[in-house]
């Protein structure tokens, strides 16, 4: 199980673990516990699978939804946080990092009360093909 | 000078000044920004609105010429070196959702992408970045600030 990547980098949590992404326009992760998200630390980092991930929506983009830690209705939901550009992704190459916005979580209601969140991959199916991994990770 | 926010978080630059998003041009370019600390991934951004600040994108209509869509505004990131050679451009990384935003509110917040650098050639030479906004300025208005902070 991968938890360090080739710079040091430790693996908090993964969050795709070398999922297809053929057959569908979207991909939602499970309630990611994220303790730590108002230190501002916590990064995501996409990269190519086990099989070469093509992607055909330019671009293909990034939500964020967050909620309390009942993991009822959403508290909020940044949608297409980050665009991610249409190309062919090999094995380890990277598809996008971001940190996880919580500043702005101080102007939503409840913003204040955020325990898990979900990371949502949406791109068009047609074209879209092979296998991406997804990590948290804290810097 | 502002030099600090709110919650006590230290500007370690300002990346855009009372920029008003109507009178200005689409892309907003920033001057070069030095960026020592780059590699440290602790390097943000932030788009805080000055005044009431209502931002817009590019309005795209679709091969049927009867539906239209608005692209979110978004923003790229230039990479140079230390000579401020141009290295790579990271097009559409961000976007800022389309909006009506009250004054000192948080348009947008993201950290400066550096480990997928280690791709491209020169990479590692990175110096200075650029930030470029990208929005429709006729259907835009107010005036909004951006900071890099050190976290």
């Amino acid at each position: 199980m991968p938890n360090i990547f080739n710079d040091g980098t430790q693996v908090d949590q993964i969050i795709f673990d070398d999922i297809s992404i053929a057959g569908a326009s979207s991909k939602t992760s499970d309630f990611m516990v994220v303790p730590a998200l108002y230190t501002g630390r916590l990064e995501v980092v996409f990269m190519g699978g086990s099989t070469d991930c093509v992607l055909a929506t330019n671009p293909a983009t990034v939500d964020i939804i967050y909620y309390d830690k009942s993991k009822g209705s959403a508290i909020h939901t940044w949608s297409s946080y980050v665009n991610i550009p249409a190309s062919t992704y090999s094995k380890g190459k990277i598809l996008t990092e971001f940190h996880i916005p919580y500043r702005k979580l101080k102007e939503v209601t409840n913003g204040d009360k955020v325990s898990y969140i979900k990371i949502k991959i949406n791109y068009t199916q047609s074209g879209s093909s092979g296998n991406l991994n997804a990590y948290l990770v804290w810097k | 000078m502002d030099n600090i926010l709110r919650d006590g978080t230290q500007i370690d630059q300002t990346v855009f000044k009372d920029l008003d998003l109507n009178l200005t041009a689409s892309p907003a370019v920033s001057d070069f920004i030095i960026v020592p600390a780059l590699y440290t991934g602790n390097l943000h951004i932030e788009l805080m609105s000055k005044t009431q600040c209502t931002i817009h994108g590019e309005v795209l209509t679709l091969e049927d010429e009867e539906t239209t869509v608005e692209i979110e505004p978004y923003v790229d990131i230039e990479y140079f070196d230390r000579e401020k050679n141009f290295l790579f451009r990271l097009k559409k990384y961000i976007n800022i959702p389309i909006g009506i935003y009250s004054a000192g509110t948080i348009m947008s917040e993201f950290s400066l992408p550096f480990k997928f650098l280690k791709n491209i050639e020169n990479g590692n030479k990175v110096s200075h970045i650029k930030i470029k906004l990208n929005y429709v300025n006729d259907t835009s208005s107010g005036k909004l600030n951006a900071y890099l902070i050190w976290r």
